[in-house]
């Protein structure tokens, strides 16, 4: 349930402004990245894993103080933010995003 | 494509493992010599334009690790591969150079041989060209892309030699539009010209069937272990001809006679994107994609051309940037165009195999970096000087310069190993052809294994050295020599 909400949460924040079509296929993306993670290389496999955990954990975190959607959409930008200066997410994150480019123009 | 398999054991006389450029021609000769083939690829079959432009549909389902195969390295690098019907040849071909000159008189020096020869080989270059049916001679009814015009237009000015670039790509119809320069979705291809022909006379082929080990008694292959949707099957052959690319070559090799058999390090070309924005419209969506290519520093093992461009392969290379300069970007998309640089490495890939997983480690040499970095600084300046405003380069960290700035010292800064973003798809030589056995040739210059009577290689791997150009049809030379002397 919360890897779902992660990979849209993903989704969405990569393609924010992105939307001069008006076009959002966010409920299928989330479908379309597990088919392109359960068939990639064995590293960036663990590296999502490594994420997935490190954000489930954050979502979990936000479930027990009851944050609204809003503020956790909003948290959870600065999160990836944050993320991005890391080198091993650094990579991982921008992987995800192009993935999410791609499928997006698709 | 399973329907003449009755048990678990598979005979045949020949057995070809992989369907890309080597294989679908060793496949087309033997089968037009009256052979018994068995064909068997680890991908699917996706038919001519399967994918309809999509790039995240052939990413996933075409593309060897979704797209990409990381490479562990200072810079973000990575391999892109096919693992389908037609190989590499369906996501990413269609460009048939003849191999340099400079690369053959390398291989014949090293080789002690003129087999390699300009004269001796270009019967088969013309064989291949006619088979695709090679166009170098552009369109009337379309003009070419202007992303191509301004490689000429830097010609001119700088007395450098642009040359047309001969492709099999049907491109009229599409224009610049194709995804990834994808013959894919053209009637030219190797699917259409090697394959299916075959496919018509008697070539059986195994799809979603992967090679695990060849197993071996003395000095003979005696057959091939292989999953076949999930179920193990043996295949028994009088030969075997190995064609599963640069990486799956060697890892099958490595896979069945153990790591120290073969010490794989492979050649690559280094690819860096460059992202150009014109002070005018250029709109090179109207033109026919990648016509010119600036072959002026081909003897230094560098060249530069356009790529093709459409919004998804576009943004995909501009993912580190944020979204409110990519909004930007989309706003003036008619200025854009993409680029690229490409340079033979000195330095090679590393491969490993652990627990069937394969490994690949690069590190970039001193020399490549000064070389990326003079050929950069030349670009740069080219393109400001034909009507560039603002080149975004391939780097994770201050990637933008515009025509104000010191482009000079903003490349000696920051073009570092950890800095760089790279891509490579022309992987070669990975189990290559040598004069005698070592760790690292293990084929003698017929293609033959040194070790076992019915082995040969007809695939990248065996290549001496990368080829600069595009190896397409360099590896269907090199698989035609091969296979008329087995």
């Amino acid at each position: 349930m919360f890897e779902e909400k992660i990979v849209r949460s993903l989704y969405k924040k990569n393609i924010e402004f992105l939307n001069s079509r008006g076009v959002e296929k966010n409920n299928n993306f989330y479908i379309f990245f597990k088919s392109i993670i359960d068939s990639t290389h064995i590293l960036i496999k663990i590296a999502y894993k490594i994420l997935i955990f490190f954000l489930i954990f954050f979502f979990f975190i936000n479930k027990i103080l009851f944050i609204s959607k809003k503020l956790e959409f909003n948290l959870f930008g600065y999160l990836i933010n944050f993320l991005n200066k890391i080198y091993f997410f650094k990579e991982i994150l921008k992987l995800i995003k192009t993935y999410s480019i791609i499928y997006f123009y698709d | 494509m399973t329907n003449f398999i009755n048990s678990d054991e598979i005979i045949c006389e020949y057995l070809i493992i992989g369907s890309g450029a080597g294989g679908s021609v060793a496949c087309k000769h033997l089968i037009d010599q009256g052979k018994n083939v068995l064909l068997i690829e680890e991908g699917n079959h996706y038919k001519i334009n399967e994918f309809n432009g999509s790039i995240s549909k052939s990413f996933l389902y075409a593309w060897r690790n979704s797209g990409v195969t990381p490479v562990l390295s200072k810079s973000s690098y990575g391999i892109g591969e096919g693992k389908c019907l037609g190989g590499g040849t369906y996501i990413n071909g269609g460009l048939i150079w003849r191999t340099p000159e400079i690369v053959l008189e390398k291989w014949n020096k090293t080789l002690s041989t003129n087999k390699f020869s300009a004269n001796n080989v270009k019967k088969y270059f013309l064989e291949i060209e006619k088979n695709l049916n090679l166009d170098i001679n552009d369109d009337q009814k379309y003009p070419e892309g202007n992303d191509s015009v301004k490689l000429s237009e830097i010609g001119k000015k700088f007395n450098i030699d642009v040359s047309k670039v001969p492709k099999s790509i049907n491109s009229t119809e599409k224009l610049n539009k194709l995804t990834l320069g994808s013959p894919g979705e053209t009637a030219n291809s190797i699917l259409q010209r090697y394959i299916y022909p075959c496919m018509k006379k008697d070539l059986k082929i195994l799809t979603n069937c992967r090679a695990e080990k060849l197993v071996a008694t003395g000095s003979k292959i005696t057959s091939v272990e292989a999953m076949l949707d999930n179920k193990r099957v043996n295949i028994k052959a009088d030969k075997v001809i190995l064609a599963c690319g640069a990486t799956q070559t060697p890892t099958l090799i490595k896979n069945s006679f153990g790591s120290k058999f073969l010490n794989s390090k492979i050649d690559v070309h280094l690819n860096l994107r460059i992202g150009v924005k014109f002070i005018d419209k250029i709109k090179v969506n109207n033109g026919i994609m990648f016509t010119r290519q600036i072959q002026e520093y081909l003897n230094d093992g560098v060249l530069i051309m356009p790529t093709s461009f459409n919004k998804n392969s576009f943004f995909s290379g501009l993912a580190k940037m944020n979204n409110q300069d990519l909004s930007q970007i989309e706003e003036k998309i008619d200025n854009y165009a993409n680029f690229v640089i490409q340079i033979q490495s000195q330095n090679k890939v590393n491969l490993y195999n652990f627990n069937k997983n394969l490994f690949l480690t690069y590190k970039l040499s001193s020399n490549d970096l000064l070389k990326i970095k003079k050929y950069f600084i030349f670009f740069c300046n080219a393109l400001f000087e034909t009507g560039a405003e603002e080149i975004i380069l391939p780097l994770k960290k201050n990637y933008l310069i515009n025509r104000e700035e010191n482009y000079i010292d903003f490349i000696e800064n920051n073009f570092t190993p950890k800095n760089l973003e790279m891509i490579s798809v022309h992987a070669t030589s990975s189990a290559k052809m040598g004069l005698k056995k070592t760790n690292q040739e293990i084929f003698n210059i017929d293609g033959k294994s040194f070790d076992f009577e019915n082995l040969f290689c007809v695939d990248s791997s065996i290549l001496p050295t990368s080829t600069i150009e595009s190896p397409q049809a360099t590896i269907m030379m090199m698989s035609k020599i091969i296979v008329e002397q087995i």
